[in-house]
Formats: structure tokens, C-alpha cells, sequence
């Protein structure tokens, strides 16, 4: 198959993500001494940057790469720039984390880097094949990073079970992909999407078909993955156990990659099927929202608790699916390739904007909780955070900001992105569905906000160690403040990009 | 003698059953199965049978054995299994892909060189490592 | 010579049989290990049978070769002892021998119904080491390359994990965090 340039060009950040992370490692395997992890990661903050670049230059060649497997449209170019910029702050928020906590490995860097690469084929693939292999080095990648504290108990029984369960997720979404090539004949997207319309238009398939099941299957593998319920079991246990920085970004970036492979299969590939998923949709999002606030009551943990949070967080989101499913796009004209009119449709602009405020403001807040839980990540309870307030104001501060934005108060960017989304609802007369998330906020309030209680209004319980001072966090955290403050203030910037 | 003559693989007439291009592999196959039959039998015909508690003990070089064979390995042969079965799955690759080969010219040629220059940065890495390393003392962890 | 191939697919078929009760009988975990590899090859013989070379090598060469290689080592590694006969080992027999031959039973009936028997004979190389090759590296051109991404993952996170910590040769460790580590934290 001739390749060309613009082929390449097309891949230019996981290019770069690739050559980064094998720089890394090779610096790795070389460096004795202190350096190692230093090195390591500039070159991670390097390279993230310079993938950050090419994902932005994408928007100059759009098309698809590499005989249609690949498409780089305004969806696949916006998670780009969303990953990317994701990955540079995680590496500042770990560089001295990582040395303060222990051994400083190079490797968490290059897996970091590696991962993106995974997650950067996740949302610019058109082929199912591809999107497997994403989604594999992603999550192996994540994997790992779980048990990067390898020698505390709970981060590798965090990183077991989430191998285990992940495993089974990625088995099942892969026999969702054979199924829907029995039926199609196809892996492309787009043929398959094609194929099935053109059996429909004959009148052939029906609902005993393979479809159904292949879709079924397909939501169960990406469920895990966005840890919606009823596949939510393992994330409080992960996302407890993996160190704080991890969790961030599992919940973040590699939650908003599995969204996008949800929007395509379900929007390009079965789009003709969305009477039929919009109910998956549909008991997806309120079981996801309402057992992660309810569970999210109990818990002591802070990590524990923002793991439920994060499962509400993804009904809200699938809530916007839903209304993708019942409104379904446009007829797309003639000429036009079906994805790139895939922002056109009702919902997805509101999934967009959601993910982009929920990747910064989660982030944030399990980047004060790394912070907070110090060496060996030993104060994360809600009682260590007691006097937060007096001890640390500005990490209180940030907490409180992060928090308030994750419950939705205004001047926030989580308020805006709730309510693009209850909007979305509301247009689409999907009243119960949209109150199920209104009541679900009001009971969200409750745990947010006794965090912020516990930090301004309790004494500090017993003696903690001080914080070590760390410049690189504090950007990186202030990246994540900045990005919820500004889509809570002028949101009008990404607004009008969105609608283009 | 049909079978014989289908030793050969590039021997068969056109339209021949597609397994018989592995009859050669079939008859080694039975070869080897039969040496090893043989060669066991063969010493379990001709020998004397004459056990005693110290000829049915392991042999260890000649020194008396001493306690049980399956001990735990180190974890560094473990690592060792684990980077084997990766280079192996990527050698699955290089099998389709010399079968193509000569189809597929310099492209095929980068493609592959491309590969193979992400694999053995991993190769590098592992052995700067130090996990093909094993005359270091054992530390304590 | 469709004969050859039948009594080839018996003479395997029956070894993968007799390897697969072998392994659920055995109490020592090498036993059985070493029977799933005997399962392995008759496999790999009964996919050529089948017409599918690839999958046929690569049964060889990564199942019964590298993955068995990685039983017997975990196995080692976990110093598994042969397990002591168990109580619940006769209830499993009795609704396990049922439930086998039922579903025995049921994929019988199902492929007697769907399948015609000269289908289920005709052995054609559907999936030549060359149709692959082709599919490989001229469509799967990208996926092939993001596959050497998964292999760098595969072996940082290996090392990462398994490997010793150089605690000499690393200048930043002060004892203390050394020994918050051991600890456990």
C-alpha cells in the first residue's frame, strides 16, 4: 500500500509519543544516579508538548490516513489536543512527586507517553481493528502505572484487579467486534455502518440478528472502561490503590478516549440501530449516576469517594448519549463523510464540553489528594484533610474550587457542562431521565461539600508531615484551576468552536 | 507409493489436496516419535532391571541429592520467560511477513525495519537493564 | 486422499482429548501443565487440517512454545504443590460428566443440522501464511506498527514490576524513604 506524506502527518503525535517514550527509555536503561527520573521526565514534558503541537496542527489536515483507518476530524483533533495537553500535566504534577515518593522510575514517564499513544489511535480510528489496539496499549499502559507503588499491597491489588476485570472488558468488546463483522463483512466504520443500512433498507435485519449482541457486548467492554454501571464494580478498588496521579489520569484521559470509541461505534457504526440503544443508554446513565452518588456517601476515603463521583460523572455523560440516540443526526449531505458532521448532532457538543471540564477538574483534585497524601500516599481519609484550610491554603483552596466544580456551582465550568447537558435533555423530552440528574446533583452536594467543610470548619486531627514545596505541581494544578475557571467564566471560546 | 511421491510439495499436480503439501511434516513427525519410542523401549527391553532406593534417586552430577527439586525460582527468571514470549510473538510477525517478502519490496523493507527498530529499543533497553545480567549478587529486597 | 486427512483428524483429535482429560486429572500442576501442551500441538495439527497454516505456526510457536514456557514458570515460581485429593472433586464429577456430554450433545446436533458433511471436510487454505501476509502489511500497515508500541509497553511495564530495584547504584534513595519502602507504604 503506497503511503504518503500527509498519511504520516496525520499520525505526527503518536509519532512523536512513540519516539519520546523509547528516548526515555533508552535514557533510562543508560542513566545511573539521581538524573534518571529528572531526565526522563523533561523528556516526557517535551515531547507531550510537542505531540500538544502536532495534535493542534492537525487541524490543517483533516482526512483520513492510511486508507481510511484513520480519521482526523474535528472530534479526533479535539481529544487530541484534550489528551495531549492532559498527559504534559500529569507529567509536571508527577516530577516531583515521583522523587518524593520513592524510587523515581523513568518508566512511569514512558508508559505515560505510551498510553497517550494508545488513546491517540482511540480517537482518530475508523477501523475496528485499530481501535482494539489502541485501546490495549492504553490500557496495559494503565495497568502498570496502577502498580507503579509496587511495593505497597494495595496499589498491585489495584493494578491485579484491574487487569483481570480489564481483560475480561477488552474480551468481551472484541467479541463484540467479530460479531459486527459476521454481520457486516466489515472492521471500517464506516462500511459497517454502511453495510448494516443498506441490509435495513432491504428490510432484512431484525432484531434476532447478530447486532444487538454485538452492540451489547461492545457497551459491556467500554462500560468498564468509562466505568459506567453496571461495569463500575472494580473502579472504587483501583482507583483507591493506584497512586493518586495515576488515578487522575486513568479517570481522565483514558475515561474521554473509551467516550469517543462509544460515540463512533454507536454513531457511525450503528447509528440506524439507536432506537434500540438509546435504552442501554438510557439505564446506563441513571443506575451510573445514582449508584455513584449513593455510594460515594459512605465513603471516608477521599480517593474512594471521587471513584464514585467519577462513575455519577460518566451518567451524566452518558445522559448526553441518550439524547444522541434519540435524536439522531441529521440526514448527512451527500459527499460529506459521515463523522464530520458528527458535532452537527444534538448531544455531542454538550459530551464534549463536559469531558474537557470534567478531565480538569478531576484531574485537579486527585492532584491536591497526591499532594495531600504526601510520602507513600498515607493521609488520604477524609479526617487527614481536616484544617487543610489553616495548614495549606492555597491547596485548600484549589480543592474547594475543583470540588465545587465537580458538584456544578456556578462560575464554574462543571455548572456550564451540567447544564449543556440537562439542556440537551430537556430539548429532547427526556424529562425523567433529565430529573433523575437533577435530583442526583442535589445528593452530590452532600459528600462535595463536606469535604470542603472537613478543610475549612474542622481542626487539623494529630500531627502531619509537612508538604514539600513543588513548582512544577503548581502549575500543573494551576493549568487544571485555570481550564474549570475560564469554562465556567467566558465558555464562549470553546462554545463557538464546538458549533464550528 | 501416492504418498511418497508427495514428499515433494512442489511435486503435486495442481489440484491435490491441500494437506498433502505437509505430508514431509507428518513423516517427521513419525520419525521422531518413533526414536523416541525406540530409544525408550529399547533400554527398557535390553537393560536389567535392578532398582534400588539410591539408583532411583534424581541424578545430580553424582552427588547425593538434597532436598526437594521444586524450589521457587528467583524472579528474575521469570522476567526472563516474560521477555521471551514477547520477542516470540514478535517473531509471529516476521513469519507472513518473509513469506511476502519479495511482493512487498523496499516499503515492505522500511516497514519492517521500522518495527524492528521499536522492538529493539525495547531489546536495548531490557539489557542496559540488566535483566540478562545474572552474575550480580543476590540483594536482599 | 480425504482419508489421510480423516485419520490424521482422529489420531489428533483424540491426543488433544486424552491431553485435555489428562490435565484435569492430574493433582501436580507440572503434570497438567505438561499435558495442555500436548493439547496445544494436537491443536495446532487439527487447524492445519483446517486449512489454517497461520494460526496452526502460531499455535506452535507462541502457545505450546512461549505461553506453556510461562506456566511451567509461574508454576515454579508460585512453587504450586500437587494438590490433595478434595471433597468437592466428587460433586464436580457428578454434574460436570453430564453437563459435558449434554453439551457435547448439543454442538453435535447443532453442526449436523448447519453443516453438510462434505463442508465439513473440504480442508481449502483459507488463510495462507501469504493471504495474511498481504492483509498485514498492506491494510494493517498502521495497526502492525501500533502493535511494536504494545511490545515497548509489554517490556517497560515488565521490567518496571518484576525487576529488582537498583538500590546501589541509585544516588537519590536516602535511607529513610528506602526503608518507608520496605515497609510496605
Amino acid at each position: 500500500m503506497p503511503t504518503s506524506l500527509m498519511d504520516y502527518l496525520r499520525i505526527l503525535p503518536e509519532i512523536i509519543l512513540t519516539v519520546f517514550g523509547a528516548l526515555i527509555l533508552l535514557v533510562e536503561g543508560a542513566a545511573r544516579g539521581g538524573s534518571r527520573g529528572r531526565i526522563a521526565g523533561a523528556l516526557a514534558f517535551i515531547g507531550s508538548l510537542l505531540a500538544l503541537a502536532a495534535g493542534i496542527s492537525l487541524i490543517r489536515y483533516p482526512g483520513t490516513a492510511f486508507a481510511g483507518m484513520v480519521r482526523v476530524d474535528s472530534v479526533s483533533i479535539y481529544f487530541h489536543i484534550l489528551i495531549l495537553a492532559t498527559v504534559a500535566v500529569v507529567t509536571l504534577l508527577a516530577m516531583d512527586f515521583l522523587r518524593t515518593d520513592g524510587h523515581p522510575r523513568g518508566e512511569f514517564y514512558a508508559l505515560l507517553l505510551f498510553a497517550a499513544v494508545g488513546m491517540g489511535f482511540m480517537v482518530s480510528s475508523d477501523n475496528l481493528i485499530l481501535t482494539f489496539i489502541g485501546l490495549e496499549i492504553s490500557s496495559i499502559s494503565s495497568y502498570v502505572l496502577c502498580a507503579y507503588r509496587r511495593h505497597a499491597p494495595k496499589s498491585t491489588e489495584a493494578a491485579l484487579k484491574y487487569l483481570l476485570l480489564g481483560s475480561f472488558a477488552t474480551a468481551f468488546f472484541l467479541y463484540g467486534i467479530t460479531l459486527l463483522y459476521g454481520a457486516s463483512g466489515s472492521v471500517s466504520l464506516p462500511a459497517i455502518g454502511q453495510s448494516l443500512a443498506g441490509k435495513m433498507a432491504a428490510g432484512g435485519l431484525a432484531l434476532g440478528s447478530l447486532i444487538p449482541l454485538a452492540a451489547a457486548l461492545i457497551f459491556v467492554g467500554l462500560g468498564f472502561k468509562v466505568s459506567a454501571a453496571p461495569f463500575q464494580v472494580w473502579t472504587p478498588d483501583v482507583y483507591e490503590g493506584a497512586p493518586a496521579l495515576v488515578t487522575g489520569f486513568i479517570s481522565t484521559a483514558a475515561k474521554a478516549a473509551a467516550f469517543v470509541i462509544l460515540l463512533r461505534v454507536f454513531y457511525v457504526a450503528l447509528r440506524g440501530y439507536s432506537q434500540q440503544w438509546f435504552w442501554l443508554m438510557w439505564v446506563a446513565a441513571i443506575l451510573s449516576m445514582t449508584l455513584g452518588n449513593i455510594g460515594a456517601l459512605r465513603q471516608t476515603s477521599l480517593k474512594r469517594m471521587l471513584a464514585y463521583s467519577s462513575v455519577a460523572q460518566a451518567g451524566y455523560i452518558l445522559v448526553a448519549f441518550a439524547v444522541i440516540a434519540q435524536n439522531p443526526a441529521p440526514r448527512v449531505l451527500p459527499g460529506h463523510a459521515p463523522v464530520s458532521g458528527i458535532l452537527a448532532g444534538p448531544g455531542v457538543g454538550a459530551i464534549l464540553f463536559y469531558l474537557t471540564v470534567y478531565t480538569a477538574m478531576n484531574l485537579g483534585a486527585f492532584a491536591v489528594i497526591a499532594r495531600v497524601a504526601n510520602r507513600g500516599e498515607r493521609f488520604t481519609s477524609l479526617s487527614d484533610f481536616a484544617g487543610l484550610g489553616k495548614r495549606h491554603p492555597g491547596l485548600a483552596l484549589a480543592m474547594t474550587l475543583f470540588l465545587l466544580s465537580l458538584l456544578g456551582v456556578p462560575f464554574t465550568g462543571g455548572f456550564l457542562a451540567k447544564l449543556y447537558i440537562f439542556q440537551s435533555a430537556f430539548q429532547a423530552h427526556l424529562i425523567g431521565l433529565a430529573i433523575v440528574a437533577l435530583v442526583n446533583t442535589v445528593i452530590a452536594a452532600w459528600y462535595y461539600l463536606r469535604v470542603v467543610v472537613y478543610m475549612y470548619m474542622r481542626p487539623p486531627e494529630g500531627e502531619l508531615p509537612p508538604i514539600a514545596s513543588s513548582p512544577a505541581w503548581t502549575l500543573g494544578a494551576a493549568c487544571c484551576a485555570v481550564v474549570v475557571l475560564w469554562l465556567g467564566i467566558l465558555p464562549g471560546h470553546l462554545l463557538h468552536w464546538l458549533a464550528k | 507409493m501416492n504418498l511418497l511421491a508427495a514428499v515433494n510439495p512442489n511435486s503435486l499436480p495442481a489440484g491435490a489436496p491441500y494437506i498433502l503439501h505437509y505430508v514431509p511434516l507428518l513423516i517427521q513427525f513419525i520419525f521422531a516419535m518413533a526414536f523416541a519410542g525406540l530409544a525408550i523401549g529399547a533400554s527398557w527391553l535390553l537393560g536389567r532391571h535392578r532398582n534400588t532406593r539410591r539408583k532411583l534417586s534424581p541424578y545430580e552430577c553424582g552427588i547425593t541429592p538434597e532436598g526437594d527439586a521444586r524450589h521457587r525460582f528467583a524472579v528474575k527468571f521469570y522476567l526472563v520467560a516474560i521477555v521471551f514470549i514477547l520477542f516470540d510473538i514478535e517473531a509471529v510477525f516476521l513469519l507472513p511477513w518473509a513469506v511476502v517478502y519479495r511482493g512487498l519490496g523496499w516499503f515492505g523493507f522500511a516497514e519492517m525495519a521500522i518495527y524492528l527498530a521499536i522492538v529493539m529499543t525495547g531489546f536495548l533497553y531490557i539489557w542496559k537493564k540488566g535483566v540478562f545480567d545474572w552474575n550480580t549478587p543476590e540483594r536482599a529486597e | 486422499m480425504l482419508n489421510l486427512q480423516l485419520i490424521l483428524f482422529l489420531i489428533f483429535g483424540a491426543l488433544a482429548v486424552a491431553g485435555g482429560i489428562n490435565m484435569l486429572r492430574s493433582r501436580s500442576p507440572i503434570y497438567g501443565a505438561l499435558s495442555l501442551i500436548l493439547v496445544m500441538g494436537a491443536l495446532a495439527v487439527l487447524y492445519l487440517l483446517l486449512g489454517a497454516e497461520f494460526i496452526a505456526f502460531v499455535q506452535i510457536l507462541v502457545y505450546a512454545g512461549a505461553i506453556m514456557v510461562l506456566f511451567v514458570f509461574v508454576i515454579m515460581l508460585l512453587n504450586a504443590q500437587p494438590l490433595p485429593p478434595h471433597e468437592r472433586a466428587r460433586f464436580a464429577r457428578r454434574l460436570g460428566l453430564p453437563a459435558i456430554f449434554i453439551l457435547l450433545g448439543i454442538l453435535a446436533a447443532a453442526f449436523a443440522l448447519r453443516y453438510s458433511r462434505a463442508r465439513l471436510a473440504a480442508g481449502s487454505p483459507m488463510f495462507h501464511v501469504r493471504s495474511i501476509g498481504q492483509a498485514l502489511f498492506h491494510q494493517g500497515l498502521l495497526p502492525f506498527e501500533a502493535t511494536s508500541v504494545l511490545f515497548l509497553v509489554g517490556i517497560a511495564g515488565a521490567v518496571l514490576l518484576a525487576a529488582r530495584p537498583e538500590t546501589q547504584s541509585s544516588g537519590t534513595d536516602t535511607p529513610a524513604v528506602k526503608a518507608a519502602d520496605r515497609s510496605g507504604l
